[in-house]
């Protein structure tokens, strides 16, 4: 198997199709489910956040210096794709601001327990990323907080208050439920 | 690696997290969307199964390779062109050629009916009774002579027989009308 950095130098040198659709390949099934986990569930978005990313990628690949992997690369230049798709849309709050967090519960899941993934998308976008980071893809709050530029101990409060919103979703709450950080 | 923190996740919550899925491949529409707007954006180059990694698709000279290929092919096509043009031409006139042989055989053939019909003629103007028929028979007789020879010089002006032939049936019809008194002259066209 062709390495990751000699692809990447074929597409930087020549604009090598085959290159980059092997690089495409082996990446875009691990970008992907981050993308549309932190628009929250969009397909549509997550694959116009998706096509952006790699036109980002694919620009800058002679930056690429291969002091990290490839993956770890491209999914940071997913995730500011992703935040800049949500800002566009009004949908990017204040991610310092996390004395309060609203979840509005839709009527279809009065009563029932909801799918961890519907819950997920339903938390708003700043602890939603917070949350998948830390918790789906495995990232330090340190990673984190270096990622988005915000403080390492806000990424923990967002951490904090998108678990105890997603625990009250999962338990089937009827009201609106206010997550608070302790 | 994950760091602890005090709303840590049960075992129950973990495993749910665990479950869910990390690698999702979208659409193949979506691969080729992109691929397209990196085209479009110049970011990529030769489209795929033209060329593989690290192989040119190009000579050292592609320039000089093109412009060779180009001057080649405009020199193939104008020496085509000339020699279907020449073979056209040459065609054509062939054509006239044998349209013109045709002319002339028919023309040859019309001379020599006449020219029969003239010897029947006098012939049988000779064995007559009567003198006025003989003269007019020997007169059409002349006419249809003079302009089969007439046609013969024109055919071929070197041929000496229809020459001699238009030459002593002029001076005959010079001596005819010299001797004539009235004047009068009748001529029996074809």
């Amino acid at each position: 198997m062709t390495p990751d950095r000699d692809l990447v130098e074929a597409v930087a040198r020549d604009g090598d199709e085959v290159a980059f659709r092997e690089l495409y390949r082996r990446h875009t099934p691990r970008l992907y489910p981050l993308v549309l986990r932190m628009v929250g569930g969009a397909e549509m978005d997550a694959e116009d956040v998706v096509q952006e990313a790699w036109m980002r990628a694919v620009a800058g690949m002679k930056r690429f210096r291969g002091d990290s992997s490839f993956s770890t690369w491209l999914c940071a230049i997913g995730l500011n794709a992703a935040r800049d798709h949500l800002r566009r849309r009004g949908r990017w709050g204040n991610t310092e601001d996390v004395t309060e967090v609203e979840i509005p519960v839709p009527p279809a899941a009065n009563g029932q327990r909801l799918d961890l993934e519907r819950v997920i998308s339903m938390l708003p976008a700043g602890c939603r990323t917070v949350l998948v980071l830390h918790d789906i893809e495995g990232f330090t709050h340190e990673e984190i907080a270096r990622q988005l530029g915000i403080a390492v101990g806000t990424s923990k409060s967002q951490l904090f208050a998108a678990r105890r919103a997603a625990r009250t979703l999962l338990g089937g709450h009827k009201e609106m439920s206010h997550a608070r950080p302790g | 690696m994950h760091d602890r923190d005090d709303s840590e996740l049960t075992a129950a919550e973990r495993e749910r997290f665990e479950a869910l899925p990390r690698e999702v491949m979208p659409s193949r529409l979506l691969e080729e969307r992109i691929v397209s707007e990196l085209h479009e954006r110049g970011l990529l180059g030769v489209r795929e199964g033209r060329r593989h990694v690290g192989r040119p698709a190009w000579g050292p000279f592609p320039l000089a390779a093109a412009a060779a290929a180009a001057v080649a092919l405009f020199a193939s096509g104008l020496a085509v062109g000339q020699w279907l043009g020449a073979r056209h031409t040459a065609e054509t006139m062939l054509a006239l050629q044998r349209q013109d042989s045709a002319n002339a055989a028919a023309a040859i053939q019309r001379t020599g009916s006449a020219y029969l019909s003239a010897l029947g003629a006098l012939a049988q103007a000779s064995t007559s009774s009567n003198p006025a028929e003989v003269a007019r028979a020997r007169e059409a007789a002349q006419n249809v002579l003079h302009q089969a020879a007439n046609e013969m010089v024109r055919l071929a002006p070197d041929d000496p027989v229809s020459a001699h032939i238009l030459q002593g049936l002029d001076k005959a019809k010079v001596q005819a009308t010299t001797a004539s008194s009235d004047g009068k002259q009748r001529l029996v066209w074809f």
